[in-house]
């Protein structure tokens, strides 16, 4: 509650200090209030979405500052095109970036636990085993190949 | 180079990790995944190899006026690797406001792709000023890595004084010389207007013959024309310290300076030869010339001036002698605060000099800058003043200009009144 406003009045006041250290305090509570929970597939499903929404609050606080200081030197129609390039990029880059990093989070993290929750039926076992495998290679294979081509760097 | 944001990350993804431990906790360990995954998608934004940027500017060298509205184009082109979130800054001089655009910028530069920033600025103050450098910052999506560049690209600006066009006063030096010009000499010679017909001799130009006027008189006519010529005139402007009286914005230093530009404009148009002595925060002078390259020449000189000095301003004296043609027309640009510039003033004058003063009123822009005022003080400083120009007056044209007035309404009230008399 407290990191949540702190972190507003970082994006009133266009402090990105301030928007940092709210939302560090707010995750950090909010975990920490929730790190007893029992551990099930719908948990660590949840736990993953609250983390990326509180990832995707801290990167579009971060881009509307960013916006605000350019857009700020901003005089008449002139130079909006690129501003507007940037925000259409930017947002589409941040969704691609939540997303990926939401499936390897997903997958990295019912691959760690896979050992200790075992209570797939038999029959399934294998299948699930050959689906993460395949995932992991997946992950791998889109974090070295596609993202760089995607940033057009490498 | 990491950016604080990636160390910060790195350090939740180790917090998160200790928690998880120590608590026994899952969620810890599974904000600890997501945190490096995030660290390892954000950390493939950051470029390797090198950067290729070449950034050009469409002029190195530009001269406005004072208030006038003037574009900066930059281009950037990237011929190394594609670069998503450039941002680019243009660095600007203090004195200048944008108008329309902005100088700085997020860019998004493909391999080979070139773009053009543009913006206008407004430079309300005269003088010499730099524009860049240019700095580059390539920051990747998640910030996680920044690299800065800076161009050394630089642009001068002239910011020229703002002038007066003179168009129905003409000031003309009394001593012409034998250049041509615009002034109508006591002479005849070379010229447009017609003064008479004579006989002509064998050193006349075939053109000058008046054929009408030699049918008539049956013997070879030539005609007469009015000698039109031209004289030096030089300007001095007053810059010293004790002269300048007001605020950055307005003050006399200023008003001088634009009557400097508006009269030597004025001079140059009727093709006479104009000099320029600054007594600022350098002694510095512009030997007598004429043409429109001289014009600019002078008002980027005059573009400069700096009030200060810590020289005599005898010296002024020394300096005409020994490097200005005598019997030139001399105007002395003065609010005449010290009593020493009156008595250089009149020692010219006793010399071989035609001496015009033209003085800006500083009572006028003092009354604009404060809100109350003594009327008695006003009174004794108007009264000394009106001293020093009755004094002045004995030897040359004195001016008394307002200067939130039109400068060619006091100088056509001064040069009729001079002469009626």
């Amino acid at each position: 509650m407290v990191g949540g406003i702190i972190s507003t009045i970082g994006l009133k006041f266009k402090k990105v200090l301030l928007i940092d250290f709210g939302l560090l305090i707010s995750g950090l509570f909010y975990f920490y209030f929730q790190h007893e929970i029992p551990l099930t597939y719908g948990n660590i499903f949840f736990i993953v979405i609250m983390f990326f929404l509180f990832f995707g609050c801290w990167v579009f606080m971060r881009r509307a500052v960013l916006i605000d200081y350019v857009e700020k030197d901003l005089v008449g129609e002139r130079g909006q095109d690129h501003l507007k390039e940037y925000k259409n990029h930017s947002v589409y880059h941040y969704l691609w970036v939540i997303t990926l990093g939401f499936i390897v989070t997903i997958l990295g993290s019912l691959i760690a636990v896979h050992g200790f929750i075992a209570d797939f039926p038999a029959e399934v076992g294998p299948y699930m085993l050959v689906l993460l495998s395949g995932g992991v290679i997946l992950s791998v294979y889109v974090v070295v190949v596609i993202l760089p081509k995607y940033f057009a760097v490498n | 180079m990491k950016s604080m944001t990636s160390f910060s990350l790195l350090v939740l993804t180790i917090l998160s990790l200790i928690l998880g431990v120590s608590l026994g906790s899952w969620v810890f360990l599974v904000v600890t995944i997501a945190s490096f995954s995030i660290l390892a998608i954000g950390n493939r934004g950051v470029i390797k190899g090198e950067v290729k940027l070449e950034v050009e500017r469409k002029s190195e060298e530009k001269s406005v006026y004072e208030g006038d509205k003037v574009w900066i184009e930059l281009s950037i082109e990237n011929k190394g690797r594609a670069l998503n979130y450039l941002e680019v800054y243009d660095s600007l001089p203090e004195n200048t406001q944008i108008v329309e655009g902005s100088n700085h910028q997020l860019l998004r530069l493909d391999k080979g792709e070139e773009k053009t920033i543009s913006y206008k600025i407004t430079c309300p103050q005269r003088g010499e000023m730099e524009i860049g450098p240019v700095k580059l910052r390539y920051r990747d999506p998640l910030n996680f890595h920044v690299e800065e560049w800076t161009s050394q690209k630089l642009m001068k600006l002239f910011v020229l004084p703002k002038i007066e066009k003179l168009k129905k006063v003409n000031v003309r030096p009394l001593y012409t010389r034998e250049w041509i010009g615009n002034i109508k000499s006591q002479t005849m010679g070379m010229g447009t207007e017609f003064f008479s017909i004579r006989e002509y001799t064998a050193e006349d130009d075939l053109g000058k013959i008046n054929w009408k006027a030699t049918s008539r008189f049956l013997e070879p006519m030539s005609n007469e024309y009015v000698g039109e010529r031209s004289g030096d005139v030089i300007i001095i402007v007053d810059g010293h310290r004790f002269s300048n009286i007001g605020t950055f914005e307005e003050n006399t230093l200023n008003a001088t300076i634009r009557a400097a530009g508006s009269l030597a404009n004025s001079i140059l148009m009727d093709r006479n030869r104009v000099g320029l002595i600054i007594l600022g925060d350098f002694l510095s002078w512009v030997y007598p010339d004429s043409g429109r390259d001289h014009y600019y020449k002078i008002l980027e000189k005059l573009s400069g001036v700096e009030e200060g000095g810590m020289w005599k301003l005898k010296d002024t004296k020394w300096l005409l002698k020994r490097f200005f043609p005598n019997r030139s027309m001399i105007i002395f640009i003065s609010p005449l605060l010290s009593e020493t510039v009156s008595e250089i003033i009149v020692d010219i004058c006793e010399k071989e000099y035609n001496v015009m003063v033209i003085s800006p009123n500083p009572l006028t822009i003092q009354k604009e800058l404060v809100d109350t005022h003594n009327p008695l003080a006003e009174e004794i400083t108007q009264l000394e003043r009106d001293i020093k120009l009755e004094r002045l007056w004995k030897y040359s044209m004195v001016v008394d200009w307002s200067p939130n007035e039109p400068l060619e309404a006091s100088l056509q009230e001064v040069i009729r009144y001079w002469k009626r008399n």
